[in-house]
């Protein structure tokens, strides 16, 4: 099993947030399956951990747990195993941030729900929605999330953000 | 090879809902992102 997770711990007047990110084997169902997955685990401002688990199989599958209530799997608030999140194309990564989460598919589609960023829409979306294709100018490639943001990169080489720009994380300078 | 990392960082505030380009970026081919809480990393 390749394991290539990395640790980060961040510490603030009002959240603590660590991320967990590599290879690992989950059982789904009965059958034992790799998964590469991204765990976001926050401290509320009323100090309440809340762990929201994200994780994509090898055959595509993609899999919500822990605080599912942003996570595409519809009714559901709180799952001790994994839920499948439908409608989604076979997919190669998946990210995750405060209150949205993202998956990148195999065809270089991008999909996100939660509290979206990347569709234009600011209510919550409990179902995943696809950005438009036209909005990047090639496949997207890559995905990674911040707590309130979001950085695509496409086949092409080219960097895309959004999301809150909160000291320039956008990295589209003075620009208001 | 020639790695050079961008360190995306600056002082604006500004919100998108939508996806758009790192024009500063634009020249570069860039081969994988990754995020902090509040600040962007970009390999070249």
């Amino acid at each position: 099993m390749k394991n290539s997770s990395s640790n980060r711990i961040y510490s603030g007047r009002s959240t603590q947030t660590l991320r967990l990110f590599g290879w690992w084997i989950v059982i789904v169902g009965s059958e034992a399956s790799r998964m590469s997955i991204a765990c976001h685990v926050h401290r509320s401002v009323a100090g309440v951990l809340v762990t929201r688990n994200i994780a994509v199989t090898e055959a595509g599958r993609v899999y919500v747990w822990g605080n599912t209530s942003f996570s595409g799997a519809n009714d559901a608030h709180l799952a001790n195993v994994p839920l499948r999140v439908l409608n989604l194309p076979r997919a190669i990564m998946v990210a995750s941030g405060t209150k949205f989460s993202a998956v990148v598919g195999r065809n270089g589609s991008l999909w996100t729900w939660g509290v979206e960023f990347g569709t234009g829409h600011t209510a919550l979306q409990r179902n995943p929605t696809q950005i438009p294709r036209q909005t990047f100018s090639s496949d997207v490639a890559m995905i990674s999330c911040g707590r309130v943001h979001s950085v695509a990169l496409t086949a092409n080489g080219q960097v895309w953000t959004c999301g809150y720009g909160t000291d320039g994380a956008l990295g589209h300078g003075d620009r208001q | 090879m020639v790695l050079t990392v961008h360190w995306v960082m600056e002082t604006d505030n500004e919100t998108t809902q939508t996806f758009e380009r790192v024009d500063s970026l634009a020249p570069f081919f860039c081969c994988m992102v990754a995020t902090g809480d509040q600040h962007s990393v970009v390999l070249q």
